[in-house]
């Protein structure tokens, strides 16, 4: 069976039938004047793109548009979108029906919205950090301290681009923590280190296996040696979530990483260009845990984090956050500190400038020379 | 990171969001810049007719058993406003038989454009901001009639 259907266009006198769309910054709504004196409210109109897989919630989940000057955000309940605008030069019509088969044009749109399904992680650096009056920040923190101001926790989910299931699971883990004030606090370094230390010091002292961790049981032992502080339940809590799993066992790599880093800090530090044995390291780093604590190390944990000297086997703290933000100036300046590395060693630090995702060899060969050495292993020196 | 501004999108919870070319919201999109004659009136608000748009929908048999069924019509009693008040799914296999088939604008007296009823590659919400701090999505688009051939004399 056919239908003939015939639909009559009209239109109200849009300016911009003619030509492209009136787009004016900050300018959401106006009201214009028509040529009797009676204001005439107009709305503006935009096109998202909306996947399939937004249709099915469209109306359960909260969506919320979420901006600043240079970025545009959707997000959902679960998921998180960043919204680019496209232009094009076609003529779209956007018609209402008013009458039988009787269409009217209500807007010309010269660009859609399209949403990208993306991923941000959650940035604790402009968070206030949480540490006793007596303590004097120490030398990490004091890098990561920028000027900050309080925020409360709802404050910021609703500011950041993600949505609240992805700001839960990135909150555990993060090392936030929030007081009875309701504003956000992250735990200094040297609290996250102190704690750590006790939370590991009462698994070796209570017999726990590393793999079944009794919280209720640490929380009281951790509680004994620090009696004072009001709020050691939620930074005992906030550094277990860092460094446990869901199933309540140890995170072994991150406890590794972290006594590694302090390591590395302590006794090859940059500032000095120290470099040690790795033999030395070794031992410093096993040296480092609470007595009795048993965990796999090994120097692969902390690519990204050190220099090696491919001959002597000596080994240097370099902190990703120091050097130079340009990949023109961070490859002389890694050359600088030795003229010869392995390859493995140095793509942690191309990898953080390569944005627009090329392929790691052929981004590293852009910059400096990548070659084979008589033991099969990919070293990369300066052009 | 820096803390973002929001804005709440309100959505209909009107069942019939998307719109389909049978009845509600349509989209049409024409290659390039469409010119047409303005009338001399000063009132910016009063309509003015423009073109027309043909276009033959096709309904097959199963279908149409359906149409009868969730209309509880005859099939004499059929019309296009009817159609109006099928069930989503329905609308949209109806749609969706209709994929890609061709139709014509007439702009003004003298302009005539072959094109084809099209499935958007992915639906568009029709974000309205008709306030500050205010966006409400009351429509969702799911076909759009698009014309790219160059304009045809009308004989």
């Amino acid at each position: 069976m056919d239908f003939n259907i015939k639909y009559t266009l009209n239109s109200v006198r849009i300016p911009y039938l003619n030509g492209s769309e009136e787009y004016k910054k900050n300018e959401t709504f106006k009201k214009i004047n028509d040529d009797n004196g009676n204001t005439v409210e107009t709305i503006n109109y935009k096109l998202m793109q909306i996947p399939e897989s937004l249709i099915d919630v469209l109306q359960e989940e909260n969506f919320i548009i979420k901006g600043d000057s240079k970025n545009l955000y959707l997000t959902t309940d679960r998921k998180t979108f960043q919204a680019k605008q496209n232009f094009h030069s076609n003529c779209v019509l956007l018609l209402e029906q008013n009458k039988i088969n009787n269409y009217t044009s209500y807007t010309t749109q010269q660009s859609e919205l399209e949403l990208v399904l993306t991923k941000i992680p959650l940035d604790t650096s402009t968070i206030p950090i949480y540490k006793y009056e007596s303590d004097l920040l120490d030398e990490y923190d004091q890098n990561n301290e920028k000027k900050t101001n309080d925020i409360t926790k709802d404050t910021l989910i609703t500011s950041l681009p993600m949505s609240l299931k992805e700001f839960e699971e990135q909150w555990r883990g993060s090392l936030l923590i929030q007081l009875s004030d309701m504003t956000i606090k992250k735990i200094s370094y040297k609290i996250e280190s102190d704690i750590i230390d006790l939370i590991l010091m009462s698994v070796v002292s209570l017999n726990m296996k590393y793999t079944e961790i009794n919280y209720d049981a640490i929380l009281n032992k951790v509680k004994s040696f620090k009696e004072n502080d009001k709020n050691i339940d939620l930074l005992i809590k906030a550094v277990l979530e860092k460094f446990t799993d869901t199933n309540k066992s140890l995170k072994m790599k991150t406890i590794a990483i972290f006594y590694g880093l302090k390591t590395l800090r302590q006794k090859c530090p940059f500032s000095q260009r120290n470099f040690i044995e790795l033999n030395d390291f070794y031992m410093y780093w096993k040296e480092s845990f609470p007595s009795y604590f048993n965990c796999d190390l090994d120097i692969d944990f902390l690519i990204g984090y050190f220099a090696k000297d491919l001959i002597t086997n000596k080994i240097l703290e370099i902190d990703p956050t120091r050097l130079p933000k340009t990949i023109q100036k961070r490859v002389p300046y890694l050359m600088n500190i030795q003229r010869t590395w392995e390859q493995k060693h140095i793509q942690p630090f191309f990898e953080e400038l390569n944005e627009q995702g090329i392929k790691p060899d052929n981004f590293i060969m852009k910059f400096a020379k990548r070659k084979k050495d008589k033991s099969g292993k990919y070293i990369v020196i300066e052009r | 990171m820096s803390l973002l501004n929001t804005i709440s999108v309100d959505i209909t919870k009107d069942k019939n969001i998307i719109n389909y070319p049978i009845l509600g919201d349509i989209l049409i999109e024409i290659q390039g810049d469409l010119e047409i004659e303005k009338p001399n009136e000063p009132d910016v608000t009063k309509e003015f007719k423009f073109g027309e748009l043909d276009f033959t929908l096709h309904i097959n048999e199963e279908q149409l058993e359906l149409v009868k069924k969730e209309l509880n019509v005859e099939k004499e009693d059929i019309d296009l406003q009817k159609l109006g008040q099928l069930s989503n799914e329905l609308k949209e296999a109806i749609c969706k038989s209709n994929d890609k088939k061709e139709c014509t604008i007439y702009i003004g007296t003298k302009q005539r454009l072959i094109g084809k009823l099209l499935k958007l590659p992915e639906p568009l919400a029709v974000l309205e901001m008709k306030e500050q701090e205010k966006i409400t999505i009351n429509k969702i688009i799911k076909y759009k009639f698009k014309f790219v051939d160059r304009p045809l004399p009308i004989m």
